[in-house]
């Protein structure tokens, strides 16, 4: 894989979160590469780090974090020692993002015509708000906005959840962005409405050969979107592989434990689901080792005392942990 | 059957009033002419979109909101109609699990205290004699331990937390539970544990459930029977494994192909054959005349747009709302 292919490279990142109760090791030592034009799936629980990873691209960690370390190179330069206009240049604009939750993305203040034309304005793609509501016009068609022309000048909560989040898939899409980083898109939506953003997400990957990023927590959205998916657990990546590769041949402890854990809506009722053990440890005092050795049926006393490190343990499928 | 039924309503309508200025300017149609069975031992499923009504069923169910008509038959009474000391017995054979753990208990109160109100609240017809036992017991039930006793709320994950609301509502030892969305709030590999504790809770105490999800998958991993609600209507019942191989209702069969499967095999498959729904779940304030689902069902026909269909057999056990059938 020559380093053209790569669109995004995270090395050794390492996010703090400084609160009163003590320091949060909320990511800690995280190593990515994601191809262009792919479909990366970035799952995991509750807590295990997969937003703050991705804010840390944009930078945008809200205080009290702060990343401790690391590099993030995008077309060649490390994100993390870019002037901050550079920066802005990018934000928005080359890497988008596409917030879980788009009643709280929207100011109720403005229409949202307005909100998705500030963006144009503010990156200099279109210099009047005139031709800038035409633009927003196209993409409102283009995300398949119900009659686009009446909701330019609707706010937000004259909006459902779908066209919300429609609106924020619009907004995403005002510069040419390269990189798309979709943050739990469909959480905050049904099931049928789901299926149409996913089915939108799809069509725009095709029609301008985009790089996904998906973060979720839902296996079965990560099955049928992804084409290569990387599993974190407490702060880690704990395996990166090919999503077929991963759901047939799944290394990691916790990886198994997760499969194993969903019910499926073709499995019998008989089939009875094998939870993991325990729950998610705090982060401020994170287990010594890997991270996932309390709740580990397999822990041995290596687990204890040394962090396992991502390896090659196939060609293409990587793991981090002592069995391998 | 016959007394094989532990719960019947019929027509069972809710409708919330909107006021403006004391004035009532419209009505939420939350619950809509609803005629079901839960059979003794069972678990119903009660699946829908969010607004549905699935938990307004639920909460007429326990008789926690009155209906605006019709009625619901526990073991042949109508609960409506019970006053005092009747409504309070009948309170301590059906209880609920609510949907978040984390505003279900209350935060100042210790877990002893939290699992003994409703036995305090029982005092006159459930007596216990050694009450710090007895709470214990459920905790062990529920597989948590002596020392959790005197601890609060906020000690606890959401795992845990959704354990000691299930062993508040196991207190009285009741027969029939509403499952409120239990694991919504949970992680996957946490809530496959409660899923687990709870279908081996209801073997042990011969529990009746009306399980609440909007997640197929766990309905389907639950329940015997699967009752589909959109906007206050019921609009397919069947067994489990019936509905998902022969799913009838246009409703249904949109709704299972829109769940992705978690193997890429199947998942990417079904997503080039999927029932993509146009458009969105209408308001309940004005909903569409007919079926309530014509304007987004690539079958409506004429009559779907005038007629409400009603609930009938169109195979064995196996019950739909649907011109079509």
């Amino acid at each position: 894989m020559s380093s053209e292919d790569i669109i995004l490279k995270i090395e050794d990142l390492k996010v703090n979160f400084y609160t009163y109760a003590g320091v949060v090791k909320a990511i800690d030592g995280v190593d990515l590469e994601v191809k262009r034009g792919e479909c990366l799936g970035l799952v995991g629980e509750t807590g295990c780090g997969k937003t703050v990873t991705m804010r840390s691209v944009l930078r945008l960690i809200p205080p009290p974090g702060r990343i401790v370390s690391g590099k993030i190179f995008f077309d060649g330069k490390n994100l993390l020692e870019l002037p901050g206009e550079e920066m802005q240049k990018i934000r928005g604009n080359k890497i988008a993002y596409i917030v879980q939750e788009p009643s709280v993305a929207l100011d109720p203040l403005y229409r949202v015509g307005y909100q998705v034309a500030e963006p144009m304005i503010y990156h200099g793609i279109v210099d009047k708000l005139k031709s800038a509501i035409s633009r927003v016009l196209d993409l409102f068609k283009l995300v398949s906005m119900p009659e686009p022309e009446h909701r330019i000048w609707t706010y937000p909560h004259e909006l459902s959840g779908g066209m919300k989040q429609r609106t924020v898939i619009a907004t995403a899409l005002t510069g040419e962005p390269e990189l798309i980083i979709a943050d739990e898109p469909t959480t905050a939506v049904d099931v049928t409405i789901q299926a149409q953003i996913l089915e939108l997400l799809n069509k725009l990957r095709r029609e301008r050969n985009l790089t996904l990023i998906l973060v979720t927590h839902n296996l079965g959205i990560v099955a049928e979107m992804c084409d290569r998916v990387a599993v974190m657990y407490a702060g880690n990546i704990v395996e990166i592989a090919d999503v077929f590769e991963l759901f047939k041949n799944p290394l990691h402890p916790y990886t198994v434990g997760l499969i194993g854990a969903v019910p499926r809506i073709t499995a019998s009722r008989d089939v009875v689901l094998k939870p993991i053990k325990g729950s998610v440890p705090n982060l401020i005092n994170p287990p010594s080792g890997c991270r996932f050795h309390p709740r580990c049926e397999y822990a041995m006393d290596k687990c204890r005392s040394e962090k396992p490190v991502l390896k090659e343990a196939k060609k293409d499928h990587y793991v981090a942990c002592h069995l391998y | 059957m016959g007394d094989n039924i532990l719960i019947k309503t019929q027509d069972l309508t809710k409708y919330f009033p909107i006021k403006r200025l004391l004035r009532t300017v419209g009505v939420v149609h939350a619950v809509d002419n609803v005629s079901i069975e839960i059979r003794k031992g069972e678990t119903l499923g009660l699946v829908g979109e969010s607004g549905c009504g699935k938990t307004t069923l639920g909460r007429l169910l326990l008789a926690l909101i009155k209906p605006t008509s019709g009625a619901a038959y526990y073991d042949g009474v109508n609960i409506y109609q019970l006053k005092r000391d009747k409504l309070l017995q009948f309170r301590r054979r059906a209880q609920i699990v609510f949907q978040d753990p984390y505003s279900s208990l209350d935060p100042r109160m210790m877990i002893f205290d939290i699992i003994y109100e409703p036995l305090l609240v029982h005092k006159k017809y459930f007596d216990i004699a050694d009450p710090e036992e007895y709470v214990v017991s459920l905790l062990e039930k529920v597989g948590l331990k002596r020392e959790h006793l005197y601890r609060y709320p906020h000690e606890f994950s959401g795992g845990q937390r959704q354990r000691i609301a299930i062993a508040r509502a196991l207190a009285l030892q009741p027969e029939f539970l509403v499952l409120d969305e239990p694991t919504s709030a949970l992680d996957v590999s946490v809530q496959a544990q409660i899923l687990n504790m709870l279908k081996e809770l209801q073997k042990e105490s011969h529990l009746t459930y009306l399980y609440i999800s909007h997640d197929l998958s766990t309905v389907k991993y639950m329940s015997d029977r699967i009752a589909v609600m959109y906007l206050g209507n019921i609009v397919e019942i069947a067994p489990s494994d019936e509905l998902f191989k022969n799913p009838l209702h246009p409703y249904t069969k949109a709704l299972l192909s829109a769940i992705p499967e978690p193997d890429p095999e199947i998942a990417k498959k079904m997503a080039t054959e999927r029932i993509i729904l146009r458009g969105e779940v209408p308001s309940a304030i004005n909903p569409p005349s007919g079926c309530r689902f014509h304007p987004r069902c690539e079958y409506a026909m004429d009559k779907c747009r005038s007629e409400k269909p009603v609930l009938k057999e169109a195979k064995k056990d196996h019950y739909v709302a649907c011109h079509l059938y």
